[in-house]
């Protein structure tokens, strides 16, 4: 009884009273306030549910604030890797609606706390369909799902350095992935392959356009050149016409000199990065450039002893 | 208000960390492997190398392209109805006379000596080597635009006991 009365009391102070609030819909908010402060979020929304349709406390802003929150917990509690998880829209939905209704700056700042988070869940979600499923369009749908939500949060935000860490995140998967597959003894599956490399290329560009200088993105293009070039002589067949391997190398050298001129980029950038200076002995061996290989060896090796 | 939102904010993706460059997968050892493969359509051996193995022996180090071999032609393929067995040493064994011999760049100081062992043994001697088809050297691989190639001797198949085929001599870049 006492907690209840806490409530009601603190109930009071949030939203203040409100003449036109009838006692059983203040009850019924307070039972799914209770509801959802003990975890029994069903309970929560049961309750919650009904208080925004009734015709007394549907436009109380205070109450679709709880909706929002009590429905943003089941996603949690149920959808979290959902992407399109009806709980997560209702939570939005909830929150816009209370937002419509002038509400106070207490309310006000509790969604804006809640908008912020569920944008960040958005954000967390593209973990899970880059690392698990590789999925791209996934990936960019939920990137602008989070953006379009943080922008409500924060109107005045730049998404410049967001939105190179979420390309270079994903031109990176994309490339280890290749790498991954290449170095691993399974028949490579031509239109997939081709998928990731201009899935890769188009990240590692949307990072230049955005730092011109980014030296992880001239790597990432570099690695995905070299990856193609690689691709071709991996899935040559060994019943091929002698005549036509030397047609063969001449496709793979074309991706390994576009490969070079990035990697060496990143090189001027980066000299005494061991990963470029290995790099670009790698591509330099790929090319049978012999002398240039020993030459990026050797610098690898000082690199790896502590000298420069 | 508080509404007890316990909510854990991951607020970076994974940084791009390429793994090393270094490929496990070799394409220059995978080349020279079709290469070796593909160039016994061009020769005959001597009708005393037609039963047991066939032998292809790699002198020197060369994992990669021994595992390409491994992989691709030892258990997969046979060269005119006989099994493929690989060997790697420098030494010739008398009673496993290789059908193929690739001596790598590294061990070219060998070639003389092991040129002499096999002599009119049906041997297909294959070298990286600058200038090496035109003294002991069938096949040579050279590198010419990025690209592997080989150049070729015919006197020295003969030397070593082959017939080769005429349409090879067209498919080298140098011959001899």
């Amino acid at each position: 009884m006492k907690k209840y009365l806490n409530i009601r009391v603190w109930f009071i102070l949030w939203i203040g009273w409100l003449p036109h609030f009838i006692p059983a819909q203040v009850d019924k908010y307070m039972e799914a306030m209770e509801c959802y402060q003990k975890k029994d979020f069903a309970c929560a929304k049961n309750k919650i549910d009904e208080v925004v349709i009734h015709p007394d406390t549907k436009d109380e802003p205070a109450a679709w604030t709880l909706k929002a929150y009590v429905y943003f917990q089941l996603f949690k509690n149920q959808e979290v890797n959902n992407r399109y998880s009806k709980y997560r829209q209702e939570s939005i939905k909830s929150l816009e609606k209370s937002e419509s209704l002038s509400p106070d700056p207490d309310v006000k700042e509790q969604n804006k706390k809640l908008l912020k988070i569920i944008a960040e869940t958005f954000y967390n979600q593209i973990k899970v369909f880059l690392y698990d499923s590789l999925n791209y369009n996934a990936c960019l749908e939920l990137y602008n799902n989070y953006k379009n939500i943080y922008k409500t949060y924060d109107p005045n935000i730049d998404f410049k350095n967001k939105d190179i860490e979420f390309y270079l995140s994903v031109g990176g998967q994309f490339v280890s992935t290749m790498k991954q597959l290449l170095d691993s003894g399974k028949d490579i599956d031509e239109s997939t392959f081709n998928k990731y490399t201009e899935v890769a290329k188009v990240s590692f560009n949307k990072v230049l356009e955005l730092d011109p200088n980014n030296v992880s993105a001239f790597e990432g293009l570099a690695f995905t050149y070299y990856n193609q070039g690689a691709h071709i002589i991996k899935t040559m067949s060994f019943d091929i016409p002698i005549e036509q391997i030397e047609q063969m190398q001449d496709k793979s050298v074309q991706y390994l000199k576009q490969a070079l001129p990035y990697m060496q980029k990143a090189y001027e950038l980066k000299p005494n990065d061991p990963k470029v200076v290995e790099g670009l002995a790698g591509i330099y061996y790929a090319l049978h450039d012999n002398e240039k290989h020993a030459e990026y060896m050797k610098k690898l090796e000082k690199l790896k002893k502590g000298e420069k | 208000m508080k509404y007890f939102i316990k909510h854990i904010v991951f607020t970076l993706l994974c940084v791009l960390l390429f793994s090393s460059f270094k490929q496990n997968y070799d394409i220059n050892a995978k080349i020279k492997a079709v290469y070796i493969y593909n160039l016994t359509r061009y020769f005959e051996w001597p009708e005393s190398a037609k039963s047991g193995n066939f032998i292809i022996q790699i002198v020197g180090n060369a994992n990669s392209l021994i595992k390409e071999l491994n992989d691709n032609v030892v258990s997969k393929k046979t060269i005119g109805g006989q099994k493929i067995e690989l060997i790697n040493s420098d030494k010739i064994d008398k009673n496993k006379i290789p059908h193929i011999i690739y001596i790598t760049p590294e061990n070219s100081s060998k070639i003389k000596t092991l040129a002499s062992q096999l002599k009119n043994k049906g041997t297909l001697l294959i070298t990286e080597q600058e200038g090496a088809a035109k003294t002991f050297a069938v096949i040579n691989f050279v590198v010419i635009d990025n690209k592997q190639k080989f150049e070729y001797n015919k006197q020295n198949a003969v030397k070593y006991g082959l017939k080769a085929s005429e349409d090879l001599k067209q498919l080298a870049s140098a011959v001899y």
